[in-house]
């Protein structure tokens, strides 16, 4: 099914709008999501996100916390939460239409062509179901095999996750499997039908130190051996910079840098990743650098910089309109003083 | 499957078989299925007249004594053993069958849906079980199918409660969500993902419902409205050889009076067990 899969270089995330729609894998545009009646009681946590994942690409999505990122997520799976009342812009999933279209169509979307890992590998499989089962499942679901070759595929998937003794291993159940091997089986079964797009939730937070490093390397090492995709959900920017090529840098529902990992993350260009760069380096001298204050709940439409409360660089006209994200040289960035 | 995963299903059948003989709920419940499987294959016809003098005390050749038409009561109380426990299992397997899924859809979609099933669950059991069996059996007259038809009906609340709400936080976890992104379908997800999830509490509910049935069973028949004499059913053979009590002919309605405790006790034991031992 994968033969015709394009690898190319990884694309610029500010020049996707001369792309050929062919090769848009996803491209997220003026992305909002409204929780409750509209009004002045309602939550909006993402107010217009761009965002581009190309073919063979590695983007990270960075951001602390109620910053959107599992809702991004949520959305491009069209699985947001049925309170989610009103959602407005585009998600484009191989040309295909997320926002809007009926369950169906989604269901033939997920896993197939997207799929996703979470933060809690061993919550993310059925403890009455055996591993090796589960995958054969979803492998069944979306493909026309038997019984047998289902079987014998999650095996080999689990094999290659690097799951020692798969055969036997495939018929054990998620209690029997250690923290650091379930993160291996929920990826076995994220892969499982050659998804072209990979969204991985936070998914080393759940496991120590140690682990993360090789759960990290094996998603990398899987992804780009499949020529899929990968859409890396996280709050340490120390792991995009590691895994990713691109970076989104989300903060209040809005994108505000986005462009390469190594032109961004070497010299940041909004106020924001730049204080996001330093507490995170700041580790190494003695101090401990934080940025000030939290994100803001987000209740009505934006009119002003969602940063400029905590910005060091505020300036009054700041509080003026909404910075929108605009393409500087080679990226995109959201801040009047850029 | 593999030799290694065959000889650990060989380990897992030894162990369970080692704990259901050690175990005295376990043997009580497998005693009572058998006697009511084969037992009437070894006792006397339970309509057999003047099988001995009527209202003869037990004896050796009769273990249970005879009753007021001189049937003898050991195999009628064998034979009732076939029916309480055939309708009691037949009525709660129907209750499970229809209030579960309806449970699971509930919890499921929520909404409307939801709070109508509940709302009409709720009004149902407003009334005593026994009063609103009493009321359909009144309507519907007292046939054996009508029986478990009634016996069910009154359960399916219980059924569709429990599994709403055993279903309830299973629907917000983790591994239905990931089933969702992985693109299966809802009615795939309730059957492979959500149900096996709460069978235990199910089975568990499944035992004590038997006994409720059996109760409500016998409760019937003891006022009338349920089996007539002379059919060999525990609760009617009580009402029966109540009115003996009082002369001092005691057998005849104590060992049906005890089977009826027998079987309740065993069942809502092995209900106990099972919600303890996972």
């Amino acid at each position: 099914m994968s033969g015709d899969r394009f690898v190319g270089a990884p694309q610029q995330l500010g020049s996707s709008r001369a792309l050929d729609p062919r090769q848009d894998l996803l491209r997220v545009r003026d992305l909002s999501v409204y929780i409750g009646r509209g009004g002045e009681t309602a939550v909006m946590p993402l107010q217009g996100v761009d965002l581009d994942v190309h073919r063979g690409s590695r983007v990270g999505l960075v951001g602390e916390s109620g910053s959107g990122k599992s809702l991004t997520a949520a959305a491009i799976l069209g699985m947001l939460p049925a309170r989610a009342e009103t959602v407005t812009g585009s998600i484009r999933l191989l040309g295909e239409e997320i926002v809007g279209a009926t369950e169906r169509r989604l269901q033939r979307l997920r896993g197939s062509h997207v799929a996703i890992m979470f933060q809690n590998p061993k919550a993310s499989l059925n403890p009455v179901l055996t591993v090796g089962g589960q995958i054969a499942e979803v492998i069944r679901v979306h493909e026309d095999v038997s019984r047998r070759e289902s079987r014998q595929r999650a095996i080999d998937l689990l094999d290659q996750m690097g799951i020692p003794d798969a055969k036997r291993r495939a018929g054990d159940y998620v209690h029997q499997y250690s923290g650091g091997m379930a993160q291996r089986a929920a990826l076995a079964m994220a892969l499982s039908c050659r998804p072209d797009l990979l969204i991985a939730d936070e998914p080393t937070s759940g496991l120590d130190a140690t682990l993360q490093q090789q759960v990290l390397e094996l998603v990398v090492e899987q992804v780009e051996r499949r020529g899929a995709s990968l859409l890396l959900i996280t709050h340490d920017i120390g792991i995009v910079e590691q895994t990713c090529d691109q970076v989104a840098v989300l903060y209040a529902g809005r994108v505000m840098e986005s462009g390469t990992a190594a032109a961004v993350l070497s010299s940041p260009a909004n106020p924001y990743t730049r204080e996001l760069l330093r507490a995170y380096r700041s580790v190494e001298p003695r101090r401990m650098n934080t940025i000030p204050g939290t994100v803001p709940a987000l209740h009505g439409v934006l009119d002003a910089c969602p940063f400029a409360e905590r910005c060091p660089d505020a300036v009054p006209e700041c509080s003026d309109r909404l910075p929108l994200l605009q393409e500087r040289d080679d990226r995109r960035v959201a801040c009047i003083r850029v | 499957m593999t030799a290694t995963a065959s000889d650990a299903d060989r380990g897992r059948v030894t162990s369970a078989l080692r704990t259901i003989v050690r175990t005295p709920v376990y043997l009580a419940f497998i005693a009572l299925v058998l006697i009511a499987l084969v037992g009437p294959l070894f006792v006397r016809d339970p309509l057999e007249l003047g099988v001995g003098p009527t209202l003869a005390p037990p004896s050796r050749d009769l273990w249970f004594g005879t009753d007021q038409f001189g049937m003898d009561i050991f195999a009628r109380v064998v034979h009732a053993a076939r029916l309480d426990l055939g309708v009691a299992f037949v009525a709660a397997g129907i209750a499970v069958v229809i209030g579960m899924p309806l449970g699971a859809l509930a919890a499921y979609r929520g909404g409307a849906f939801d709070t109508f099933l509940l709302r009409v669950a709720e009004s149902f059991q407003a009334f005593p079980t026994l009063l609103l069996a009493m009321g359909i059996v009144a309507a519907l007259g007292p046939s054996i199918p009508n029986l478990i038809l009634i016996i069910a009906a009154v359960n399916i609340p219980v059924y569709l409660r429990l599994t709403r709400s055993a279903v309830l936080p299973l629907v917000q976890s983790d591994f239905v969500l990931a089933a969702r992104c992985a693109g299966q379908g809802d009615s795939k997800i309730l059957r492979r993902h959500v149900l096996p999830n709460v069978s235990e509490v199910i089975v568990a509910q499944f035992s004590v419902n038997c006994a409720w049935a059996i109760q409500i069973l016998a409760a019937l028949s003891f006022i009338g409205l349920g089996v007539r004499l002379p059919t060999p059913e525990w609760g009617a053979m009580v009402r029966g050889g109540a009115d003996y009590i009082t002369y001092g002919q005691w057998w005849v309605a104590l060992f049906p009076g005890l089977a009826i405790v027998f079987t309740i006790l065993t069942l809502n034991q092995l209900a106990e067990r099972v919600r303890s031992s996972t």
